[in-house]
């Protein structure tokens, strides 16, 4: 796996909350959404800068939702692209296989 | 409390476009939530703790490493912070060229601040009242062609009346004049004080709302106006302690003109910074003007007006054209070449000092353009030394645009780090700049760093930064890899091309550097001619001491008796000369105003006098008091001073040379106005420059006794001392308070300070353009040193070979110094030539000198190629030194 495709941990969250929510999602839904999960303290910032990162690397894409009702533009809905279920689940495969080798660490449950 | 302002600017300013919106759209949603749902503060605290966590993920967004090339996803703010510490490592890579780099801009950008402050305080500031770009001034001119030439006179009742109700440009207008007044209520000694006497309506015309109590109005003024004054602050401040209860008190007003004590009621205190029409006004009283006066000839105030609502200043210049073609027809005994102009307020105040102000702005202009070119040289030859560095940036997939764009990051942080050091020596310059003015300049207490001279100075760092950072760049970037990595790093091709820029650079400092200093020695030069004018008196250990007798205390007579005490009983104390009286000091104003008629000769205007000379009262023995040489006939004697005696007067050799040119004026009779009896003249005496060094004007000198009332009271004590004049002030003092306790001196002068006064502003044009062309100097020798030092490091091996050929110490130093002759030489020619075209601006400001003065080009063009010579002669000696076993070795 080449290194740009890796996917940093806050990426992989952010990613991993928008599969939650059926792949389709507004930012503040996301950000909600992780944070109930993970219970981190995370800036709002944070959330739609790797979104807006994520999105460059065609891990998501993002469109106009439809009106929320308080008047102001549509907020943006992310959608996850196959190829960013792809990268989550390389990275995924990743770690296990590195978990693998791990495991015969004695205090990482070794025999 | 709504979202924090500031930490959505911080917000705005960090976070990427794409983001932007969305984030500060979802925060503000949040912070509505929260803040509906807990304590405000809550939500506050929470938005800004949300600020802060986005810095870092937001700075690190922008610093991550550009997306592909070719696409333009990547915007401006990508890779900021990487060219940041960058430029960072580069410049503590090599410290002694930052350091450099940031003086030699710190001067250039700190002299053009601290220049452009005083041009923005002074010239460019609004007035401190509201829509002041409405004001005018309007005041009376007379052409030559009505026996008077004075481009400026003062306005009589009957024109202001007349403009007042036929003009349709002006909301408002007013008289504005000032009166010496002898104050003795509230604390400390009797003084006299300079108060403005002026038509209630200066206030609506200014805007000004009083600090207390009221300002004059409407029904303070008129023919027989009301005895109020309104007090400045200051003079509220020192005289009264603050005190508000002085609204309704009755003060004490001492004037010259009137026989009458005239108590007059205070009314109001104005606020902090009134001072119009002068720094110095203290109070201010309503002037008599009265509507029914139909005498023209009598002129005495200035006026100021509002422009109305959408009128421009050019219509009311029309109106006025007009309004005097009226009066040239209704009055054409007095208003033919005689008449009002308008002028906006502001330039009035500072046109004086305005080419000065401008002059010294384009001076210093040219030192920033010598600085950044150095600048520029230093990075060339910078960039010689980095090739190697850049080609592999290059090789590794930097594109051009991304090389430019991170060395000029580079150089516009030493333009940042050169503008903050400017901007501290401009700070630190400034109060320099206005105690070396020594008080020409108006308006000084506008003058300061301000926003729009921090504009200035950002706007002088970024174009400085272009100017010496855009080629070098340009030139870096554009580099030929394969050449780059294959030759030495001397000798190159791309090296010599760069060579022959440098020395184009080089030229062109020296040839601007020619200009200023041809400029500054101009400047010096017409200061010596200036210092070196005969005053046509002895200038050493004078005093002079302003009295100003209140006629509600004394009449003309009583007015005699107390000068005549007063001098003789300053005469007699140690340590002084002599002693006398003269209305007028030489030198302490400029006053080329004045008229007289001779006796049987036809005026150029029925009854009006023909001839203009300024009168001068003195007391016996003022001409050898001055040392100022009788040519013909006598002085005036004890004999002139009996009362009564018959009306004599002197005239200076100027006034003789006009208007009796091969005949005697001795006997011939003058009168000032038509009515008085005409006075004989008994003597010729030298020429004093009342007006200024050098300026010859014609002046009559009359017996003090003799004058008109107003003057016999408001005169200066003269005095010759042994020792430093200014402290025979201590004894003056003393005879006053002796003669009468309820008296002040006015002012006191020397005439060293005079003087000194009298040439403030050359002397300061010439201080600021002898520094500016020094710097110029300094850096042109540095410039010229750096060149001449690469190009023979650059060299070493051939001189190395010329070396081993034989060549001996001299021919080497021969060849680098001729190469820097060549190069100061071509300087020398084109700052001659661009001197010549250019120092015409300098006419104005140059006394008995050329402005293309031959003397001072050769000197300079000499100086200036001396410096090149010296600039040249450490690189010099060091080609001497070459040793051509090292030299060739080095290969």
């Amino acid at each position: 796996m080449s290194r740009g495709k890796y996917l940093g941990e806050f990426e992989q969250i952010v990613l991993l909350s928008l599969a939650r929510l059926k792949g389709e999602a507004t930012g503040r839904r996301i950000f909600d959404e992780l944070v109930a999960v993970t219970g981190r303290e995370v800036a709002v910032a944070a959330v739609y800068i790797t979104l807006a990162r994520l999105e460059k690397k065609g891990h998501v894409r993002s469109a106009p939702g439809s009106d929320d009702g308080d008047g102001g533009r549509p907020l943006k809905v992310f959608r996850l692209e196959p190829a960013g279920a792809q990268a989550l689940r390389d990275s995924h495969n990743e770690l296990q296989r590195l978990w693998a080798r791990a495991r015969l660490h004695p205090e990482l449950g070794g025999k | 409390m709504r979202a924090p302002r500031l930490a959505k600017l911080v917000l705005r300013m960090v976070l990427s476009a794409d983001v932007r919106d969305e984030v500060i759209r979802d925060l503000d949603d949040r912070h509505a939530l929260l803040r509906s749902q807990g304590p405000r503060v809550k939500a506050w605290c929470w938005y800004w703790v949300q600020t802060f966590r986005s810095i870092r993920p937001a700075m690190s967004a922008r610093s991550r490493p550009p997306a592909p090339r070719g696409s333009r996803a990547a915007g401006l703010g990508d890779g900021l912070a990487q060219d940041l510490r960058y430029a960072l490592r580069q410049l503590r890579r090599n410290p002694g060229m930052a350091a450099t780099v940031t003086l030699t801009l710190a001067l250039g950008i700190g002299a053009n601040s601290a220049i452009f402050s005083v041009v923005s305080g002074v010239l460019l500031h609004p007035l401190p009242y509201d829509e002041s770009e409405n004001l005018v001034y309007l005041n009376t001119y007379f052409l030559p062609e009505t026996g008077y030439d004075f481009a400026e006179y003062a306005v009589g009742a009957p024109e202001y009346f007349d403009y007042k109700n036929q003009n349709r440009s002006m909301e408002e207008v007013a008289a504005v004049s000032t009166e010496p007044i002898t104050i003795t209520a509230g604390e400390g000694d009797p003084e006299v004080i300079r108060a403005g006497w002026v038509s209630p309506s200066m206030f609506t015309v200014l805007r000004t709302p009083p600090f207390l109590g009221r300002v004059l109005v409407e029904a303070d003024g008129g023919a027989e106006p009301a005895n109020v004054v309104v007090l400045g602050y200051d003079f509220w401040q020192r005289r009264f302690a603050g005190d508000s209860t002085v609204v309704g008190r009755i003060v004490d007003l001492g004037m010259e003109v009137s026989e009458e004590p005239i108590p007059a009621e205070v009314v109001g205190v104005m606020p902090p910074g009134f001072h119009y029409p002068d720094p110095n006004i203290q109070l201010w009283g309503p002037l008599p003007l009265n509507p029914a006066q139909t005498w023209r000839t009598g002129h005495w105030f200035v006026m100021i007006g509002r422009l109305s609502q959408g009128v421009t200043f050019e219509q009311a210049e029309s109106e006025l054209a007009d309004i005097m073609g009226r009066w040239a027809e209704d009055y054409p005994d007095h208003h033919v070449g005689h008449g009002l102009f308008v002028e906006p307020l502001l330039d009035r105040l500072v046109a004086d000092a305005r080419p000065a102000l401008l002059l010294l702005q384009g001076a210093v202009g040219f030192v920033l353009l010598i600085a950044c070119a150095n600048v520029a040289s230093l990075l060339l030859a910078r960039g010689e030394g980095r090739r190697r560095d850049v080609a592999v940036r290059s090789a590794l997939g930097a594109g051009r645009g991304r090389l430019v764009r991170q060395l000029l990051t580079e150089s516009l942080m030493l333009g940042v780090l050169g503008g903050g050091l400017g901007l501290l020596i401009a700070w630190l310059g400034l109060d320099l700049l206005v105690a070396l003015d020594a008080g020409t300049i108006p308006r000084v207490e506008e003058i300061g760093l301000d926003e729009r001279v921090l504009l200035f100075t950002s706007a002088a760092v970024l174009l400085s930064t272009l100017a010496f950072g855009a080629w070098p760049a340009l030139r870096e970037a554009a580099i030929d890899l394969a050449a780059a990595f294959k030759e030495s790093g001397r000798l190159s091709s791309a090296g010599r091309g760069q060579m022959r820029v440098r020395k184009i650079i080089v030229v062109t400092e020296i040839a601007l550097s020619l200009l200023l200093v041809v400029g500054a020695g101009l400047m010096v030069r017409s200061f010596e001619r200036l210092l070196a004018e005969d005053p046509g008196f002895q200038t050493d250990n004078l005093l002079f001491a302003r009295f100003s007798l209140p006629a509600a205390e004394y009449t003309p007579e009583e007015a005699v008796v107390f000068f005549d005490r007063l001098v003789e009983r300053a005469g007699n104390v140690p340590g002084v000369l002599g002693a006398s009286l003269i209305s007028r000091p030489p030198l302490l104003w400029d006053d080329q105003n004045g008229r007289f008629h001779i006796e049987g000769r036809p005026s150029a205007i029925e009854g009006q006098p023909c001839c203009v000379a300024s009168r001068i009262e003195v007391g016996e023995g003022i001409h050898r008091l001055l040392g100022v040489p009788l040519q013909r006939g006598r002085l005036f004697t004890a004999e002139d001073n009996r009362p009564g005696a018959p009306g004599v007067a002197i005239i200076d050799e100027e006034t003789a040379r006009q208007y009796w040119p091969g005949e005697d004026a001795i006997g011939k009779r003058i009168g000032h106005s038509a009515g008085n009896t005409p006075n004989t003249v008994v003597g010729v005496v030298g020429n004093v420059t009342y007006d200024g060094p050098g300026e010859v004007f014609p002046h009559i000198y009359h017996v003090h006794n003799q004058g008109p009332p107003f003057l016999i009271r408001s005169t200066y004590l003269a005095i010759r001392s042994v020792g430093e004049p200014a402290e025979m002030t201590g004894a003056v003092r003393g005879i006053v308070r002796e003669l009468d306790p309820g008296q002040a001196i006015a002012g006191t002068y020397t005439m060293s300070g005079i003087e000194a006064r009298a040439v403030a502003r050359p002397r300061f044009i010439m201080t600021l353009l002898g520094v500016f062309a020094s710097v110029a100097l300094v850096l042109g020798a540095v410039g010229v040193y750096g060149v001449m030092a690469h190009s023979v490091a650059q060299r070493v091996d051939e001189i190395g070979v010329r070396r081993a050929l034989g060549a001996g110490d001299r021919e080497v130093v021969w060849m680098v110094v001729r190469q820097s002759l060549t190069l100061a030489g071509i300087g020398v020619a084109v700052g001659l030539v661009a001197a010549l075209m250019t120092t015409r601006v300098l006419t104005g400001f140059l006394h008995e000198v050329s402005a293309t003065d031959p003397w001072t080009f050769v000197a300079v063009a000499l100086a200036v190629s001396s410096v090149g010579l010296l600039a040249s002669w450490i690189p010099a000696r060091r080609a001497g030194r070459v040793d051509p076993m090292v030299a060739l070795r080095q290969d």
